[in-house]
């Protein structure tokens, strides 16, 4: 050990180095407030190994960028728990070199000689922000789509140069592949680089300076090593499991795929941007550009000078009170544009999977589902097998004469041909023979299948989106799995039913139930012509969804 | 006779001039989506059959909302996507009709036609546009997009090539 240090020392000067390093003498005073910056240096890392991970199953094209997020988020080990950190590593990023950045004015650490990392710690804030506008839209989801319409048509009101500007950004008239490979090559390649350089300059600059210090009175020092690593990797780790308590507790946001011809979408940016969405509400027609560009530019350039319009001798803060003032009614106003503008946002569900981009479950579950409605098994069983909590006392068994009996966690006692007799015999409303005489009670293999799903896992399907209900109810009750594989199983007559999204639309798909010799030269499909055009739309709305 | 300085002159500009190419290079790249493509000639889009426009076309009835499918440029591919169009009555045109663009010259969100208020209305920061497409409240800077609409043998067709220059 020590020899291979020796060794190290001798050839790389390691010991000496991390001397340095340790003995650095750091304030003791007001030493929590220093964690503020390795805190959004942890949060970095965290985005650096997250979004690696990320990028090894991402596509960026509009064609696959969905399904690739779907199937990080839904079918790859970790996928989840990986994207939620990356999610909420964003927003820990912003919110910490915002933190940094005010305890910094405060402290006035920004005074000469340090004016320049003060810069080079303003150009890392607006990468963040960078970071977070090139990421939003990569998953190409609703919400990315239509955020990054607005947000690459705001420039567009600037004089002379926006609609280049809006051009440029978009890469092209309007967004779309083009867009979504520049924002891919941005957030991947040229804004880590840029972090990269500029905080190994931001370090180095703060080692060349040390730290300024409190602001008046005793300034004690102590090694950096053990007292402020110490505090710093509390904050840190603190840090790192907040992360993954949200990554497992609030999943990444993942909605429907980006529709451009749905005209009823609000788009909502993320909640760093809602200052400046907000702005757009005050500042219109000509004078938009005050709220989109002036003000936000006038505001960094300020930031930026700073250093220069405060310099007097002293870093007490009652001998900068129009300079604090002036700082904090500018964080005033950003607080307060933030809070009015979570007000007036649309409530929608802001985390978690939108049920509609979730892949159906299994057809056969939701046959099931089909016919544990229509022969009123809820009236005793309750929706998902869960009862409803009886109104009052009593009120269960007046209503039905029996208990209510939940289906979902428990394991059921019934079995075999015992639940298919149960099935029978209690059924409120028996299916009627069907006119071709095929057996009426064919559904009830779907309909234990379904009730063994509940127990299982307490799924909930009944909030399952109408149309992916009732496709996937219809294309277990016509049996395509004679024929078709889903979920890897069934017969193999036609080709596997999976990936359809991006091969087939919906109007190939209907038009192909409806003739299939028609569209497929020769075809052994049987023609579904008999069933209505709200179940053949189902049916192709469920096949689009599947992974 | 060489010095020092010009020595150190001349590797500083050789040094530039290679990264000034390099960097020239890139930025053209970058910049390339600033050249518009040569504007197409009369890309004619099939709205459907006249007859079904016969009330629009005597100003007798609401703007009808229709989605066509169209070959466009995409970045780096060629596809047919679905656009949503609004047919409205035009009594200059010697069709009767025209097409409206139904994206928001404010930011570009999406409007559609509301029956009760007799307006597009754009859900995003609440653009208010006549069945005419001008703007009659709210931040757009400018009406909706309008294409010509001709009627050849009995089918109603959208001339796109004013679009996306
Ligand atoms: C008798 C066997 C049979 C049955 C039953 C059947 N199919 Fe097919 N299906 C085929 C064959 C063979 C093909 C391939 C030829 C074609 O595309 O028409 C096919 C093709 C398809 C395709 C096109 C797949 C692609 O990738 O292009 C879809 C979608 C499809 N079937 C859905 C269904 C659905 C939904 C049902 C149940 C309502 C069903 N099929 C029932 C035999 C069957």
């Amino acid at each position: 050990m020590k020899r291979l240090l020796e060794f190290l020392e001798s050839r790389a000067s390691v010991t000496s180095l991390w001397r340095a390093f340790a003995d650095e003498a750091v304030p003791v005073r007001g030493a929590w407030l220093y964690t503020l910056g390795s805190a959004a240096l942890v949060a970095l890392l965290v985005q650096f190994a997250s979004g690696f991970a990320l990028a090894l199953a991402y596509a960026p094209t509009p064609d696959h960028a969905w399904e690739s997020v779907r199937a990080i988020q839904t079918r790859l080990p970790a996928g989840a728990l990986v994207r939620g950190l990356h999610h909420w590593g964003a927003s820990a990023m912003v919110l910490f070199v915002a933190l940094h950045m005010a305890r910094t004015f405060f402290f006035g650490a920004y005074r000469r000689p340090r004016e320049l990392n003060w810069l080079v710690g303003l150009a890392l804030l607006l990468l963040v922000l960078g970071f977070g506008f090139t990421g939003y839209l990569l998953p190409w989801d609703q919400k990315a789509y239509w955020a990054t319409v607005v947000g690459t048509k705001v420039p567009a009101a600037l004089p002379v140069v926006g609609a280049a500007a809006s051009r440029l950004m978009a890469g092209g008239p309007v967004v779309g592949a083009a867009t979504l490979t520049r924002f891919y090559a941005l957030h991947v390649v040229l804004l880590p680089l840029l972090t990269f350089a500029f905080v190994g300059v931001h370090l180095l600059l703060m080692r060349k300076h040390a730290h300024a210090g409190p602001t008046d009175g005793p300034d004690p020092r102590e090694p950096f090593f053990p007292y402020q690593a110490a505090r710093d990797g509390a904050v840190g780790l603190t840090l790192v499991l907040a992360l993954f308590w949200l990554a497992a507790r609030h999943p990444a946001p993942l909605e429907r795929l980006a529709d451009p011809t749905d005209t009823s979408y609000v788009p909502r940016p993320e909640w760093y941007f809602l200052p400046l969405f907000q702005l757009l509400k005050f500042f219109k027609g000509p004078l938009e550009p005050v709220g989109t560009a002036v003000l936000p530019g006038v505001s960094i350039l300020l930031l930026a000078l700073v250093p220069w319009l405060d310099r007097g001798a002293s870093r007490r803060p009652r001998d900068r009170r129009l300079v604090l003032a002036a700082g904090g009614a500018g964080a005033a106003l950003l607080l307060g544009l933030l809070y009015f503008g979570n007000l007036d946002s649309p409530k929608g569900s802001s985390s978690g999977l939108d049920p509609a981009s979730q892949p159906p479950p299994d057809a056969r579950l939701l046959g099931g589902l089909a016919s544990y409605e229509r022969r009123g098994c809820a009236s005793c069983h309750g929706m998902d097998g869960r009862p409803a909590p009886a109104p009052s006392p009593g009120a269960g068994a007046a209503a039905g004469g029996a208990a209510l009996l939940p289906l979902a966690a428990r394991s059921h006692t019934l079995t075999g041909d015992a639940a298919t007799l149960h099935v029978k015999e209690k059924s409120v409303k028996a299916p009627a023979e069907d006119e071709d005489g095929e057996n009426p009670n064919k559904d009830i293999p779907s309909l234990l299948a379904y009730v063994e799903a509940l127990g299982k896992d307490g799924a909930r399907f009944s909030a399952l989106p109408q149309p992916i209900r009732a496709g996937g109810a219809v294309i277990d009750r016509e049996d395509c799995r004679q024929c078709h594989q889903l979920y890897g199983e069934g017969g193999r007559r036609g080709p596997v039913l999976a990936h359809l999204l991006g091969k087939r639309d919906k109007d190939w798909l209907v038009a192909h139930f409806k003739e299939p010799k028609k569209l497929v030269e020769g075809s052994k499909m049987p023609s579904f012509k008999f069933l209505s055009d709200a179940e053949l739309s189902a049916m192709s709305d469920y096949l689009l969804a599947m992974p | 006779m060489a010095t020092r300085r010009t020595f150190t002159l001349a590797a500083l500009g050789t040094a530039v001039a290679a990264a000034s190419s390099v960097s020239g290079a890139v930025v053209a790249f970058v910049l390339g989506p600033l050249r518009r493509r040569a504007p197409q000639e009369h890309v004619l889009l099939d709205a459907g059959p006249a007859a079904a426009f016969e009330a629009l076309r005597a100003g007798a009835a609401a703007p009808e909302e229709i989605l066509v499918e169209r070959t466009v440029e995409d970045g780096y591919m060629t596809r047919r996507v679905k656009e949503r169009f609004a047919i409205v009555h035009d009594g200059r045109a010697a069709s009767g009709l025209a097409a409206l663009v139904t994206t928001c010259s404010h930011l570009g969100c999406g409007v559609s036609w509301d029956a009760g208020r007799k307006a597009f209305l754009c859900p995003c920061h609440g653009g208010v546009y006549g069945p005419d497409g001008a703007v009659v409240a709210g931040p757009p800077p400018r009406s909706l997009t309008r294409l010509p609409l001709v009627v050849t043998g009995g089918r109603v067709q959208i001339d796109t090539s004013a679009l996306d220059a």
